[in-house]
This record gives C-alpha cells, structure tokens and sequence, in this order.
C-alpha cells in the first residue's frame, strides 16, 4: 500500500506575518536612504521613528491622538446609538422599510466630504462640524446592516420558534435578534472604518488639533517625518480599535466559527 | 371516533395567486388520528402532505374546513402541538441544552426545574457528552435528535413530524427510526408523521394515510397489521410492505395516466 504522507513545511504563520513587516520596514529604510527618492518626500522608518520619539515626549502626539480618539469614538458611537434601533425597526415594517430605503438610497452615494462645507456652515468650525460627519459617515453600514440583519432573518426559526410557544415579542428578542446579530457586527466594523475615514477629511480640512491636523500641518513645513508619524498612528489606532471589536465579536459570536479577522480597515 | 386526539375535517388548502391558476394543494380531506396513534401520512412530492402538517402546526391557515387537536380548534401555532422540521431548524447561537431549552424558557419554567427537563431529555435522545456543543458542530443524525428532544421537552399532546430524517443517509435514517419508536413507546405521545417512503411508514406507522397530487387528496387509509416490534428483514414485514408499495405505485400511476381526474377514490376498509 502507498502511503499517503502530509507533510508539514509551512512557515509558523505568525513568525511569516513579523517577518512581512520587518521585510516592509528594511526596504522601506534601504529605498530612502539609498538617494532614489530624496529624503525630504520619503523619509527613512528611522527618522519618522525619532520625530515620532520627540513628539511623543514633548505631549503633541498624545494630544493629538486624544483629540482624534475623542472625535471617532463620540462619531462612532452616536452613529451606533442612531443606526441600530432605526436599522431594527425598519427591518421589522415593510411599509417602514419602503418609505426609508429610497430615501437612505439617495443620501448613500453622496461622498462625505461633500458635505463638510455645509456642516462647517451649519455647526462651525469647532468640534459639532467634525462629529457631525464622522456620525453620518458611520451611520449607513451600520444601519443597513443591522435593517438587512433583521429583515433576512431565517423564516423558519420564526416558525421553530413560534411552534414551541413563544410570543410575538419573545420571538423577537430571541429569534430575530439574535440572528441579526453577525450582520450587525459587520456593519458595526464596517462603520468604524468609514469613521476613520471622515475624521481624517475633517481634520485634514478644519482643525487644529487630531491625527490629520498633525499631518496637514507638518507637511506645509515639510517635516514629512512628522505627516509620516501622524499616518503611522492612524493605521495603529485603527488597527487597535478593529481587533478590539474583534475580540468582543468573537465572544458574542461564540457559536459561529468563521469570525473573520481585521480584514476591514 | 370519540377518543380522537387530531380531527381533520373537510380541509382544502387552494393556493391563489395573480396571474396564475389556483393551485390545489389539497381538497376536502378528513382524518381523524386516536390518541396515542402514530399514524404516517405518505404521498408523492406536491400532494399537499406537509400542508397538512403545517396546516394541524397552525403555520398555515385552511382555506376551508376545520381541524381540532385534543378538543380545541386550531387557530395558530402552539406548544401543545410541536413540529419536528426537515431541516432540524435548530438556532445556531444555542448550545444542545439551550436549544432543548427554548420552549421552557418561553414559558418561564424556572432554573431548576428546567435543567432537570432538560438532562431527561439530553439522556433520552442520547445527546449525554454532547450538551454544550453548537449546532455546528453536529452530524445531521444528531441534529435532528436535538430537534426532537427539543419538541418532546415542551411536552406537546402532540408530535408532527414533516419528513424528518430526509435529509440523514440511510444508515442513520434507520437508526433514527428506531429511535423514535423508542421514544413513542416511553412518551406516548400521538404522531402525525410525514414521509414519501413506503419503507419508513410501513416500519413506523399504526395507520398510514395515503395521499396523491393534482389535487392533493387522501386515496386510502391502511392499518399496518404487523406486531411491534417490527423487524426489516421479516418475512411477514417484506411482503406486507411490498404489497403496500405495489398499490400505493399502482394508485399514483394510475391517477397520473388520468390526468387531472376530480373523482373521488373511497379508502381502502380499515
């Protein structure tokens, strides 16, 4: 009899994924110090390290960090307080449904930073204008998920369930709820994500303080360390928060396997 | 029959819709199910027969006609008749206990009392070691056993049954065949059992109720005259069932051949 033999040569997966980034990091460092490109557009990992060092000692990068994390988490948070009892109430009507969805339709495509002029107009310049359009911006994943959560939720669990007894609103809680619940999850990373987006336009546009305040400014001094700093700590705040909600998915979704990890973001 | 638990009286079923000819899922049947009966109700795909169970669930409303279960008139769905489905319909973010659970919780049973319905049926359906597994993570065997423990916790009067091992390989349907008769005999609980297989009913059922399509429409009612417990390989088993299969066959061929014939066929004598 053949032998059928499997063999394992993979790389451990978590030693390839560190070694990605140190792969990343070297040429980046090799690239701008090799006078290819000039340091003042592409500055070395090195130096964006030690600019990211005296901005942390000299409390800039922590302010702007607060400012930033303050903005997207009140945006998010609102956006989330808002779009899950509007997504499950219009999940639950047909007649709701129909009367919101060409509206939500008309308002979806529009890209936030069309807005921001009005809601500079509308709320000033000061903190109500950014928050404003961090909330709109994660409103519509999470409201549509939650709305499609609820509305395709398996009709014969409702049957199941109804045949064992329960009532209207026990099957509410504990059928249709429960089943939007990976739906909602998505569109509640989804959201975050589209949060991130719009804080940075808003701050990029009208701001003194936040991550992209710090990059806009930085840059029309050409300290293009420091824009690169201000980039860097997006992409690590967000990476945070995305396996933060991660984790707190994969307890809430304990029954289901196939949690995907930090794809969005 | 005084002691009838389910009656079935003159229920139609017409599915309407725009654009479209009414369809007729099934026309004018009457039956009557005694208590502590397992009757099968067997017919080719499109006679109406899981409408009919759904229809004794309170899923579906009769267009005409009525039915009564222990005396009550069905008007919706309700604890005391539970529904084992096809497709198991298990809630996947429930554990085996939480799923058996469900309609205890519903009633507001308390802690107590409900784990220890729970452990009598989590023993009974032979689910012991499995008890904190997700849906997930079970054959289709098992699935569809936490399905039934889960109907037979809520204590129903009655237990229907649309298909339910359809969906297991054969190895295991006969399995779970045993299984349920296993139950019935501890439960004693009437079952309305729906199948498309003369085998399954002839092994399971007191009574089988023979339906055909176009329109849906019982054609003979047969009482199965074998003792329990059955065996496959009986000789007396075999030719009981090969005869049954043979008319059933005959019957369908016949009405198929016919084309859509409106007459009404009488039942075989009881």
């Amino acid at each position: 009899m053949p032998q059928l033999e499997i063999r394992e040569r993979r790389f451990p997966a978590r030693l390839t994924r560190i070694l990605a980034i140190v792969i990343f990091v070297l040429s980046w460092e090799i690239l701008a110090r090799s006078g290819f490109v000039s340091t003042l557009f592409l500055p070395p990992p090195s130096a964006v390290a030690r600019a990211g060092w005296h901005l942390l000692l000299n409390g800039s990068l922590f302010g702007n960090v607060s400012a930033s994390l303050g903005r997207v988490l009140a945006g998010f948070f609102l956006a989330t307080l808002l779009a899950i009892p509007l997504g499950i109430i219009a999940g639950m009507s047909t007649t709701i449904f129909n009367s919101i969805d060409p509206i939500i339709e008309l308002f979806r495509p529009i890209p936030v930073l069309a807005l921001l002029p009005l809601a500079i107009l509308w709320f000033g310049i000061g903190e109500a204008s950014k928050i404003f359009i961090i909330t709109y911006a994660a409103f519509f994943p999470i409201f549509i998920n939650t709305l499609a959560g609820v509305r395709y939720s398996d009709p014969i669990l409702i049957q199941v369930a109804s045949t064992l007894g329960a009532s209207r609103l026990q099957i509410f809680y504990r059928v249709v709820l429960m089943s939007a619940l990976p739906s909602l999850a998505v569109g509640i990373r989804l959201g975050l994500g589209f949060a991130f987006l719009a804080l940075v336009a808003a701050e990029l546009i009208a701001s003194t303080r936040g991550l992209g305040y710090l990059i806009m400014d930085a840059r029309l001094t050409f300290q293009t360390d420091v824009s690169m700093v201000g980039i860097v700590s997006l992409g690590v705040l967000g990476y945070a928060m995305n396996a933060i909600l991660v984790r707190i998915e994969r307890w809430a979704l304990a029954w289901k396997q196939d949690v995907q990890g930090a794809e969005i973001l | 029959m005084t002691d009838a638990e389910i009656v079935i009286e003159k229920v139609s079923k017409v599915y309407k819709a725009e654009s479209r000819a009414p369809v007729f899922a099934l026309t004018e049947t009457t039956l009557a199910v005694a208590q502590g009966k397992f009757v099968c109700i067997l017919g080719p795909s499109g006679c109406g027969k899981s409408t009919l169970l759904a229809m004794v669930a309170g899923l579906v409303r009769p267009t005409s006609g009525s039915i009564q279960v222990g005396g009550a008139p069905v008007s919706g769905p309700g604890p005391e008749r539970g529904l084992v489905f096809q497709d198991y319909g298990l809630f996947p973010w429930l554990t085996v206990r939480g799923n058996i659970a469900f309609g205890l919780t519903c009633r507001g049973m308390r802690r107590k009392e409900r784990d220890a319905v729970v452990d009598k049926y989590v023993r009974l359906t032979g689910l012991t070691g499995f008890e904190n597994r997700y849906p997930a993570e079970l054959s289709g065997g098992m699935k569809q056993r936490v399905a039934i423990g889960r109907t037979l916790a809520n204590d129903p009067r009655v237990l229907l049954m649309d298909e339910p091992f359809g969906a297991v390989d054969a190895l295991t349907r006969e399995f779970l065949q045993d299984e349920i008769l296993r139950l019935w005999k501890v439960e004693r609980k009437t079952v309305l059992f729906v199948t498309h297989s003369m085998m399954e009913a002839a092994y399971l059922a007191d009574e089988i109720v023979m339906l055909r399509s176009r329109p849906g429409q019982v054609f003979a009612t047969v009482t199965v005259p074998l003792a329990r417990p059955r065996r496959r390989s009986d000789l007396e088993f075999l030719s009981f069932y090969s005869e049954a299969e043979e008319t059933f066959k005959m019957e369908i061929a016949r009405h198929a051949a016919t084309g859509d014939s409106r007459e009404a066929v009488s039942g075989a004598p009881h």
